[in-house]
């Protein structure tokens, strides 16, 4: 993996939440992305992707904390920055959009002064004036006309309240976006919608993005890379074609082999037997081993590390380790 | 082992014993309150029921000792203005409070669930009708009621526990309704109408366990608030009379020897009052951290 | 719904509410005992002296009459008549009773949310650490603090052990409650911090906030247990929203995520237990007019018991009841006014 033109890489990462039981969140996580990739983070849920997420953004607080690892975005490494550098960082270089629209805007405030105050934060000196002319030009590109501004959050439809979130997010031209599950609360029809959107902001104004989801669906459509993650851990990254052509880890193997085909000749529902683990008593060795179809001795007992499978791919599992030699 | 997402959408088939003790074991949030709370709650209660044999003397005579003593090695807690011994009178001084407490909260756990329960699983107008009375009677001030019905009605264990209820029913209500109406949305519920489960039997089922964690909460207070009032009414002069035991009492008469410099009365009969509602609003709040996650 | 027909709609809720509260004093006060006057003069009294007693306060007509009587008479201000010898109307004498009351609760409640809201947040602020957890036990404590018991104790520090607050009565002795003017027109809302202020009589606006300072501050402190729990929860549970989260996400300063995003929709809640807590304060208001021998409606009420004079009892009870229903009312519309969702 070249160092040139990477934007964010993330080496090594460890989250744990501590409520009384410990559960780790996160393990020895190693990403990168580049600039104008567009990176999907996929897995169920409890497999950490979100916190992954939030971890970038430095949003981990008590009872979470980021135990080990680095995060280096544009050069710096976030965990060494102050948390005052951090705030600025945050809106303004990498932007984020929440998974509920329902939840994600201060309910007694008005759209426009979500924006206002959100600008002013960055840089007071701008005028009420010009914020709300940003905020104008950015939710237009949404579709969404300027006599709403005036509106509170409640009044806006689910999918227009995700729009106002993107525009949020766009408003001071970040260069890295984390959308997680962007759309999981919005019905289908919207849903395309605002992929389509995502996507056309995202050539409009050079962005990167890394879209957390559980849905492959998503990821087919709007993903460069794709990144698999499952009880906290990377089971396997590769260029999205590679991924659904050839899946390397049996994790991503199973999980494409249940997505409901309406061509297949079998009409039985192919599931991953088992359930995911519970992140507080994690199973011993490779964490998929209790349901993975090819799983032998020694998985039960060590961690598997990441196998380099191909041009900026790698999988974590026994299996592969003959390959690595013939791909170095 | 169960998941988040099993037990979602999975009905509460537990029982509803486990559901209420639960809370009780394991480590967590709220465990320490609640572990006092329950230490205190049951001394107090252990030195009320076994008073007679605990008690050194005979709380109600008078002139055992010199009037208003201040503690002593004869008088552990000293005596009062009529020269009785304060540490029999705080032994003995808690039965009354308690059995009004008690009373008071048996009152509503039957009048009170049943109807939240009921109206809230019928909704509709007879519903609304109920929870508007509710409503009415809510705000209203416990003891401002409580000073009606005594007033009138004179002081027994009864009066008082049916005053302290009336006004606390509402909570028990709102309390139950509140549940009741979330968990009929539910699609366990609809699957077991479906199955042909009668009304009884989902309310019992699905219903009742659901309501347990909340409904305990609420009988804390209630029985805090109850000891709280009780002790009000005394100070207002609808209490029992002055020579029987009773906290409230000796409080609300201590207070005359009070420019005397008498500190003990008061501080003994009041301090009791207030370990007895703390230890159980700490069962209440303790239980209430551990049963509800966003507490946490 | 907008905010216009929300109160619309809220009054007219009120409407019955009132009616039930009523009817619910009527039948304990008047249908329950049968005949109050009995209940005044017990077994061996003279049955001409109940005979004129019961006839004077208009007992002996059919209780549907009564009803009617009692409802009709509210209209035009009539809380009945009392029962102390000379049939006087209760009215007059609750209305001058009240103001000492409404003092006294107001200052306390502006102690109680002070206190409440404040120690609430820094609880919040600093979850899990030794901070919250005196907040926490510090809140529970004093809901279970008997509010005369406490009362007593600060008479004690304060009053008769460093003597440099005064613990009873509502101004010294010698000190004249003045009626302030305006236009040449005397009036007096009996509210002395208020009416002394509005005369220019500074000595006695002194002395008055001298004397409310102890009451004031028990009362306050027992109630305000109830804010800092609220508080606190409401503020958690709201820090931990996506709200939340999405603004620090933009990068907003954490002062302004904690004041303009958390507390600010945390303390909505709170505005929907004012009602409730005015109930609540009420009730401590008679325990602690009692114990600092203020002049208030909660002593009239007490007073009026010991007497016996029930009628003067159940106006008294009309009286608090009507204040509460419009006290819940008037939170209400300023809960949707506050919170734009609630209109609907």
């Amino acid at each position: 993996m070249r160092a040139v033109d990477q934007l964010l890489q993330v080496e090594s990462l460890s989250v744990e939440y501590r409520t009384g039981t410990l559960a780790k969140a996160v393990q020895d996580v190693s990403l990168n992305l580049k600039t104008g990739e567009t990176l999907g983070l996929v897995g169920e849920s409890g497999s950490g992707k979100s916190t992954l997420g939030l971890a970038v953004m430095g949003l981990i607080r008590p009872p979470g904390f980021v135990t080990r690892g680095k995060i280096v975005f544009d050069g710096t490494n976030l965990l060494t920055l102050a948390p005052e550098q951090l705030r600025e960082l945050r809106g303004r270089k990498i932007a984020m959009i929440f998974q509920d629209p329902m939840t994600s805007l201060n309910p007694v405030k008005k759209i426009g002064d979500h924006f206002v105050e959100y600008i002013h934060a960055h840089d007071s000196h701008v005028s009420e004036q010009v914020a709300k002319g940003r905020a104008k030009t950015v939710l237009e590109d949404l579709g969404i006309p300027e006599s709403r501004l005036n509106d509170y959050p409640h009044q806006f439809s689910g999918g227009m309240r995700q729009r106002v979130m993107i525009g949020l997010a766009l408003a001071l031209e970040p260069s890295l976006i984390i959308a997680d599950e962007p759309t999981t609360a919005l019905d289908v029809i919207v849903e395309a919608q605002i992929l389509q959107q995502l996507a056309n902001l995202k050539s409009k104004y050079s962005l990167s993005l890394i879209l957390i989801t559980h849905n492959m669906g998503v990821v087919a459509e709007m993903a460069d890379r794709v990144a698999v993650m499952y009880a906290g851990r990377l089971a396997e990254v590769a260029p999205v074609n590679s991924i659904f052509g050839t899946p390397r880890h049996p994790y991503t193997e199973a999980l494409l082999e249940s997505i409901p085909n309406i061509l297949a000749s079998d009409k039985v529902l192919k599931t991953i037997p088992g359930t995911p683990p519970d992140l507080t008593h994690p199973p011993s060795g490779c964490p998929f081993h209790p349901r993975c179809r090819y799983a032998f001795e020694r998985c039960r007992k060590e961690i598997p590390m990441p196998v380099i499978t191909g041009n900026e791919s790698e999988a974590a599992c026994f299996r592969l380790e003959g390959e690595e030699s013939r791909h170095s | 082992m169960k998941t988040t997402q099993q037990t979602r959408s999975k009905p509460q088939t537990l029982s509803a014993m486990s559901r209420l003790l639960g809370p009780l074991i394991g480590k967590g949030y709220g465990r320490g309150m609640m572990l006092v709370g329950i230490g205190i709650t049951v001394i107090i209660v252990a030195m009320s029921v076994l008073a007679p044999s605990i008690a050194p003397r005979d709380p109600t005579l008078i002139g055992l000792g010199l009037p208003n003593n201040p503690p002593s090695a004869a008088f552990p807690l000293g005596t009062d203005q009529y020269g009785r011994d304060m540490l029999s009178r705080i032994i003995w001084g808690g039965r009354f409070i308690l059995l009004v407490a008690v009373a008071a909260v048996a009152i509503c756990l039957v009048i009170g669930l049943p109807i939240g329960l009921v109206s809230a699983y019928k909704g509709g107008n007879f519903d609304r009708f109920v929870a508007l009375i509710m409503d009415s009677i809510y705000a209203f001030p416990s003891l401002v009621l409580a000073v009606m019905i005594i007033s009138v009605f004179g002081v027994t264990i009864i009066n008082e526990a049916l005053a302290i209820a009336v006004v606390y029913i509402p909570s028990y209500f709102r309390v139950v309704r509140s549940q009741v109406l979330s968990i009929k949305e539910m699609p366990y519920v609809d699957a077991a109408k479906s199955a042909g489960a009668g009304t009884p039997s989902i309310l019992w089922k699905y219903v009742w366990p659901n309501v347990i964690p909340s409904v305990v909460v609420v009988v804390g207070m209630n029985f805090a608030d109850s000891i709280l009032t009780t002790a009000g009414l005394d100070f207002i002069g609808l209490g029992l009379p002055v020579t029987l035991p009773d906290w409230g009492i000796d409080l609300t008469y201590g207070r005359q020897s009070l420019p005397l410099g008498v500190w003990w009365t008061i501080v003994f009969a009041g301090g009791m009052i207030l370990l007895a509602a703390l230890g159980f609003a700490l069962i209440s709040e303790g239980y209430a951290e551990r049963t509800n996650p966003k507490l946490r | 719904m907008g905010l216009r027909d929300y109160v619309v709609t809220r009054i007219l809720l009120t409407i019955p509410m009132m009616m039930i509260l009523l009817t619910v004093v009527f039948i304990v006060m008047r249908v329950l005992p049968g005949n109050p006057v009995l209940l005044r003069f017990e077994k061996n009294a003279d049955p001409t002296l109940i005979a004129t007693y019961t006839h004077a306060l208009g007992l002996d007509k059919p209780l549907y009459l009564q009803y009617l009587d009692y409802l009709w008479g509210l209209l035009h201000g009539n809380l009945g008549l009392s029962m102390a010898g000379s049939f006087e109307p209760v009215a007059p004498e609750i209305t001058s009773r009240f103001p000492a009351t409404l003092e006294l609760t107001f200052y306390a409640f502006i102690v109680a949310v002070i206190v409440g809201v404040l120690l609430g947040a820094l609880g919040a602020q600093k979850q899990g650490g030794a901070a919250d957890n005196s907040v926490k036990v510090f809140g529970i404590l004093i809901y279970a603090f008997p509010v005369f018991f406490l009362g007593m104790i600060l008479q004690l520090i304060f009053g008769v052990g460093l003597h440099i607050l005064p613990v009873s009565g509502r101004l010294d002795p010698g000190v004249i409650p003045t009626s302030p003017s305006i236009a040449g027109i005397h009036f007096q809302t009996g509210i002395l911090t208020v009416d002394s202020l509005l005369s220019g009589n500074l000595p006695e606006f002194v002395d008055a906030v001298k004397h409310l300072i102890l009451p004031a501050t028990a009362l306050g402190l027992v109630i305000s247990g109830t804010f800092t729990r609220m508080t606190r929860t409401n503020m958690l549970e709201t820090m931990r929203a996506d709200f939340v989260t999405a603004a620090r996400a933009r990068g907003l300063k954490e002062r302004t995520v904690t004041y303009s995003y958390a507390l600010r929709n945390a303390i909505l809640p709170i505005v929907t237990i004012m009602g409730l807590q005015f109930a609540i304060l009420l009730s401590g208001a008679i325990l602690t007019e009692t114990e600092f021998n203020i002049l208030g409606l909660g002593t009239y009420l007490v007073d009026r018991i010991n007497f016996r004079d029930y009628t003067a009892v159940q106006g008294t009870v009309v009286f608090l009841a009507l204040l509460i229903t419009t006290v819940s009312l008037v939170v209400d519309i300023l809960y949707a006014y506050l919170d734009p969702r609630v209109r609907l």
